[in-house]
């Protein structure tokens, strides 16, 4: 469902990142709504039926964002959102964490306790003083 | 931009795929095959949201893989014969064959608009002969071998109508036809002998482990219920008669205080003739035999009565009295058993309530009442002669010996498990390919001359099998010396059909052979099974049987059918009955229609609704509802508008299976119709993990419905962009 979102705010100029988009989510969705997929799939120019073709793989998919959004909690409270790649490593969410305005302003000049990171869901940051 | 158009969107592709063979598979040993199956439905009339869920799971699956290369196969069927084709014929006078055929009929229609992607070519449908003639194959093996033989068996009888009652037939232990009480009744039937693979069944489920769900894999387990033991002889007093029992407790042997025996014991009359108890007894065995099986489950409170005579315990020889009781059940082990009140809580409750004395021989590890309770654990034997001080668990085995060497008892392994009674006294079934003569006795029907068909030309009067009246079927020649012999009119139980169906699927055409085992290499096993929990014991049980059977004879080289088993949830939904509505809105029923509708005013447009001068009581009676009905039938009846009573269903609803009785049904026909068949799809794909069960909610499907819309718009909106655009992996390399 969430492609769909992301399709719908694609502002790109790019025809052809656009049509094996629309592609991709039509094979994708196939083996749920397959009659929608078959006719979709014919509408925008093809033959046959989705059933014969490669159902897409998500990691050649181009057009698909590969980033996330997480919340970045401060003392238990959400202080920021940060956009990170998908697959994130800790170091990294933690430097594009600190480099966030927001929360540069709630943890500067604190003694930083802990830091943990769930990975994919939340950045939590625990500080004193 | 157009609309979203479900229905002409998916007629038009319904065509494309009629005339198309997509689905087809076949054997392509380059490939990797995945034989993904959903349990085949019986052919009721309609399919049910239950079934949708079911299928669609397997067809996302079967989609999917097949996009991602495998070589799958997809295959859908009938389970067609069966009881409710055969009821209704004697209620409505409808042929079972026609009822049935009919029913695939539109339900096939259903499952092609549901857009399900199986292989129809490979239809299997139980009831006809090409499928059936190899049941009667396999019961001829099963015979060879000595696996199918004949014996008495009891059965539910309905002495009015002279006909055989199957279980769901006995209404409150009447008939269903003609409210007589049924009375147990003894006949000659055929049984196959899957106790010898008892231990089989159960090691191999070791095999499943991971794969199965743990419950099914815990009811097969409890179902087979190995328990490892000693087989005792109590010889009865002043008789040449003996009792034998079976006991996982061969350490509690000098705690025994009285022995109990069931009801249909053979013993039962005969231990009390001539004794005082005599008369008591009869009418004791007379209330117990006329009983269904069912009706004497439901019985709780243990009873009993004396039998007036004695048994002798072989190790302490002490004089034991015996009772008839009903909750030693007949068809379980020995149909007796040695009672030790101290130690198990059954015997202890009818030991208090004959005033037995209870006599503990295992130390509880605490303080213990055994005046109010038994100790049902193992620990330190007290009160056994020589075995004082030993642990149950060495005791078990001394005693054992003991019993071994006064040639008194010995060590056994016992199966709850029984043969199985394929013998059905009725007429839509597989004919039995048997024949009796009065010179050569059973004889077996030479394989060259199946099918045994099922004659169509019966009378259904739903007394007796009308099989039997049938005197062209049942006369025949008998295969060995000519003369004149009679058929077998016993049909096969329904389950035999779907023991190896999915056989049959890879090789469906085959007219030499059930299926040759060359397709069944292939194929076999299946990857995936999908189907209710409901039938993880006697389905899944016989067709692991059946598989293991084939395998013995050679015909299929697997040991297990199915690989992995996923049982699916189940689809709920949740309904206010009257009683709790007026509840919510504090209305009692003696108050009046006009309040109700007064107080419904508040949730919503109900400006048609029928506004009567009675009390909401006497509206209902005329209506014939009760407080127990769904609201829904009311509201129906008031002619006020169902989306009101949504609210009340999704704050203080019930969540229940979808049934007709509850009104609580979503009818899949409707549903299409409302929101097209890739709309159902999504929703109950998406509604929850395919194990959990879910309510169906409407909401739920207006969304799954919207999602859709929203994609039809996206892409129109960018059709003029995209067409006639072409791409290539490679233009991506570059720009990313
Ligand atoms: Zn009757
Ligand atoms: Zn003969």
């Amino acid at each position: 469902m969430e492609l769909v979102n992301e399709l719908y705010s694609y502002k790109g100029k790019n025809k052809k990142l656009l049509k094996e988009a629309i592609e991709n989510l039509i094979l994708l969705l196939s083996p749920f709504t397959p009659f929608m997929s078959d006719y979709l799939w014919r509408l925008i120019g093809n033959e046959g039926f989705t059933i014969e073709q490669k159902f897409p793989e998500y990691d050649e998919d181009a057009l698909v964002e590969k980033e996330k959004e997480i919340p970045v909690q401060v003392n238990g409270k959400v202080r920021a959102k940060i956009k990170v790649p998908a697959d994130v490593d800790e170091e990294t969410v933690k430097t594009i964490a600190f480099e966030n305005e927001s929360v540069k302003k709630w943890t500067e000049g604190k003694e930083i306790v802990k830091v943990i990171f769930i990975k994919g869901k939340i950045l939590n940051i625990v500080v004193r003083g | 931009m157009t609309e979203y158009n479900f229905r002409q969107i998916e007629e038009t592709i319904l065509k494309k795929w009629e005339q198309t063979d997509i689905f087809k598979s076949c054997e392509d040993k380059k490939r990797d095959k995945f034989y993904i199956l959903e349990m085949f439905p019986y052919p009721s009339g309609r399919i049910h949201m239950g079934h949708v869920r079911n299928y669609a799971i397997g067809d996302v699956v079967n989609r999917y893989l097949r996009m991602k290369g495998k070589n799958t196969l997809h295959p859908m069927g009938w389970d067609a014969f069966g009881m409710p084709a055969e009821n209704a014929a004697i209620k409505s006078g409808i042929h079972p064959a026609k009822w049935t055929y009919e029913n695939i009929d539109y339900m096939k229609k259903q499952l092609k608009r549901l857009g399900f992607s199986y292989d129809w070519d490979r239809e299997i449908t139980t009831c006809i002969p090409e499928y059936y003639r190899w049941n009667q194959w396999i019961f001829l093996k099963m015979l060879e071998k000595g696996i199918a033989y004949r014996k008495s068996a009891v059965v539910n009888w309905c002495p009015h109508d002279m006909t055989v009652l199957a279980n769901e037939q006995v209404i409150e232990g009447r008939c269903w036809r003609c409210d007589t009480p049924v009375v147990q009744k003894e006949i000659p039937s055929w049984f196959l002998r899957i106790t010898d693979y008892a231990e089989i069944l159960l090691d191999d489920l070791e095999e499943l482990k991971d794969n199965w769900p743990e419950a099914v894999l815990t009811m097969q387990k409890n179902w087979i219920g190995k328990s490892v033991g000693a087989t005792v002889r109590f010889p009865v007093e002043n008789s040449t008669a003996v009792i034998e029992v079976f006991t996982t407790r061969p350490d509690t042997l000098y705690g025994v205080t009285f022995m109990a025996i069931a009801p249909e014991h053979s013993l039962s009359l005969e231990l009390s003739k001539g004794t005082e108890q005599e008369t008591d007894v009869e009418d004791f065995v007379q209330k117990y035999l006329t009983m269904s099986t069912r009706e004497r489950n439901i019985v709780e409170e243990k009873e009993g009565v004396f039998t007036g005579r004695y048994a002798i315990n072989p190790l302490t020889g002490e004089r034991i009295p015996i009772y008839i009781a009903n909750y030693v059940l007949w068809g379980y082990g020995t149909g007796a058993i040695m009672a030790v009140p101290a130690h198990d809580e059954r015997d202890h409750e009818f030991a208090k309530k004959y005033s037995i004395p209870i006599k503990p021989v295992i130390q509880p590890p605490e303080e213990w009442d055994f005046g109010e309770k038994a100790y049902e654990g193992e620990g330190v034997l007290i009160n056994s002669d020589g075995f004082d001080g030993l642990h149950s668990a060495q005791a078990k085995e001394k005693i054992t010996q003991l019993l071994e060497e006064k040639g008194i008892g010995e060590k056994t392994v016992n199966f709850r498990l029984r043969d199985w009674n394929i013998s059905r006294q009725r007429y839509w079934g597989t004919p039995i390919p048997v024949v009796y003569c009065d010179s050569c006795g059973i004889v077996p029907v030479p394989e060259e001359q199946l099918p045994v068909i099922l004659p169509e030309n019966v009378q259904f009067t739903g007394m007796g099998n009308p099989l039997e009246k049938n005197e062209e079927f049942v006369k025949t020649e008998c295969p060995k010396c000519r003369r004149e012999a009679r058929r077998e009119t016993d049909t096969m139980d329904t389950f035999v059909d779907s023991s190896w169906y999915f056989l049959r699927y890879c090789d469906p055409k085959n007219e030499k052979e059930p299926f040759s085992t060359e397709k069944t290499d292939y194929w076999m096993p299946v990857d995936l099974y999908i189907g209710g929990i409901e039938h993880a014991v006697l389905h899944l049980l016989y067709s692991r049987f059946f598989t293991k059977f084939l395998k013995e004879i050679g015909l299929v080289n697997v040991k297990e059918p199915f690989v992995k088993l996923l049982t699916q949830g189940m689809v709920l939904k949740k309904w206010v009955k009257i009683e709790k509505l007026l509840e919510i809105l504090h209305v009692s029923s003696d108050d009046s229609i006009e309040t109700l509708i007064g107080k419904l005013t508040f949730y919503g447009d109900i400006t048609d609704a029928k506004v009567e001068n009675t009390t909401i009581k006497e509206f209902m009676e005329k209506n014939h509802l009760t407080l127990n009905d769904n609201a829904k039938l009311l509201f129906d009846k008031l002619n006020i508008p169902q989306n009101i009573l949504r609210e009340f269903e999704e704050k203080y609803g019930k969540s229940d299976k979808m049934s007709k009785s509850k009104h609580n049904t979503v009818d899949p026909d409707e549903m299409i119709k409302k929101y097209g068949a890739d709309t159902i799809r999504l929703y109950i794909l998406f509604a929850a993990p395919p194990h959990s069960s879910f309510d169906w909610t409407d909401s739920g499907i207006e969304g799954a419905h919207r999602f859709l819309k929203r994609v039809w718009n996206f892409v129109s909106e960018k059709l003029e962009e995209i067409k006639g655009v072409e791409y290539s992996r490679e233009d991506f390399k570059k720009s990313a």
